[in-house]
């Protein structure tokens, strides 16, 4: 009976399949561990609902059943990755929830105000962008003065891209454009931008600010988003770049030092 | 409900080519972040959302408490992880034909009849249950055999087979506790 599990994965072989099942229908003490393997299964198997872990992710779970579902999530790995697809779906709807609201005329403003921006002709930002450091960390390093990024350095970073199958690689160049302001330089390598690209920056909280579309150039490879590190949150901020169909997206991080 | 939104739930309803394509476009929005865990199952998937988004607009179970958008997002992305865990649950039916007498299936039924508080209490019971005995169950789940387990782990079989029926014991004892039996 020690067996039971086994035959309800489906992974025994097909000799030991049926001695079990021949065992089990005459052997009623044996139905009973059926049973009560199958309430083993119940309770290991047990996961929070898609509602409760939706709300989860959205801040909006009751905080009586709060402490139960975080507790299983932070021990839980396939609900923590549940609960990471379902703050990336949030995000898309408050992203898309934005734009349609800059559609309707009304003055956007992300949870960090982004500051009024002065435009930079590229060349005259090109010219810049050679003169000294930049205060933007790449997340995987430490965050030190030596790995301060300079001007001409181009780090290739691990960038996600979801593209109907294929997988794609791009790199991210971040160029100090005078006191204030950084440039962005999203190369995608292989694959194409369309026409119209969105970029979004989501902080560590989950909170979307889409990149007004005057601070987005773009070229068939290449993005260049001009970004106020000072206007945003320390931490972790993820880049992401959507074709229009909002199915193509690159994605990548870097970190703002306080 | 704002008369917008039931106008287009009337539109989406009777097929109209534009009310179809706003709603699906924002079901494979909301969908797009499970499309590489979901893989090959993708397209059924939104095929899943799309039966159920008509299943609830038809009968009316949208009351607009919250916009239509956000209340699809939500019935997409529930529909989506439900799809996930679907890939990985062990399966009992062809037990239940063996278990003649149907104790099991009647016991399950109860089971299910308390589906909120059996769940509140097994999550209850998962949360003081060893680490150990989590990974066993969860190797399960995945469909390993209990000679991949055993490598696995670098354990024998048979103390293999031991250590998973000792934390099905301790879960059920543990349930029992907490039930305050």
């Amino acid at each position: 009976m020690e067996l039971l599990p086994w035959r309800a994965n489906g992974s025994l072989s097909e000799g030991e399949r049926q001695d079990l099942d021949e065992h089990l229908s005459r052997c009623p003490a044996c139905r009973e561990e059926l049973e009560q393997t199958r309430l083993a299964a119940q309770i290991y198997g047990a996961h929070p609902t898609a509602d409760e872990l939706y709300d989860l992710a959205g801040e909006a779970l009751a905080p009586s059943k709060k402490e139960l579902i975080e507790r299983h999530v932070a021990a839980c790995s396939t609900c923590a990755e549940e609960v990471a697809m379902i703050r990336d779906s949030q995000a898309l709807l408050a992203g898309d929830d934005e734009r349609e609201r800059r559609r309707a005329g009304s003055v956007v403003q992300g949870p960090w105000a982004l500051k009024s921006w002065v435009p930079v002709a590229m060349a005259a930002a090109v010219a810049l962008a050679v003169l000294g450091p930049v205060w933007i960390w790449m997340a995987s390093r430490s965050g030190s003065e030596e790995t301060a990024l300079t001007a001409s350095k181009t780090l290739d970073l691990p960038i996600e891209i979801v593209r109907g199958t294929e997988p794609g690689t791009a790199s991210l160049q971040a160029v100090r454009q005078g006191d204030e302001t950084v440039a962005l330089h999203l190369h995608a390598n292989g694959w194409a931008l369309e026409p119209g690209v969105t970029v979004e920056l989501r902080d560590e909280a989950g909170r979307v600010t889409i990149v007004p579309a005057e601070r987005v150039e773009q070229s068939a490879d290449a993005v260049r988003v001009l970004i106020e590190p000072g206007a945003l949150p320390a931490g972790i901020i993820t880049v992401t770049v959507l074709n229009a169909d909002r199915e193509t997206r690159g994605e990548t991080r870097f970190r703002v030092e306080p | 409900m704002r008369a917008e939104e039931a106008k287009l739930i009337t539109r989406f309803l009777a097929g109209e080519v534009e009310a179809v394509s706003m709603v699906d476009g924002w079901i494979r929005q909301a969908a797009s972040p499970f499309r590489r865990r979901l893989a090959d199952h993708w397209d059924d998937a939104l095929q899943d959302v799309r039966l159920e988004a008509t299943r609830l607009l038809q009968g009316q179970r949208f009351r607009g408490e919250s916009s239509l958008k956000t209340y699809l997002w939500r019935v997409t992305s529930n529909a989506c992880v439900d799809r996930v865990r679907g890939q990985r649950k062990l399966q009992w039916d062809d037990i239940e034909a063996v278990d003649q007498r149907g104790e099991g299936a009647r016991a399950r039924a109860a089971e299910q009849g308390l589906a909120g508080e059996a769940r509140d209490l097994a999550l209850r019971v998962l949360a003081e249950m060893s680490e150990e005995c989590r990974r066993l169950w969860r190797m399960l789940f995945e469909g390993l055999s209990y000679q991949q387990m055993s490598q696995a782990l670098g354990v024998a079989e048979g103390a293999l087979r031991v250590r998973v029926l000792r934390c099905r014991r301790k879960a059920l004892a543990l349930r029992q506790e907490l039930q305050g039996h």
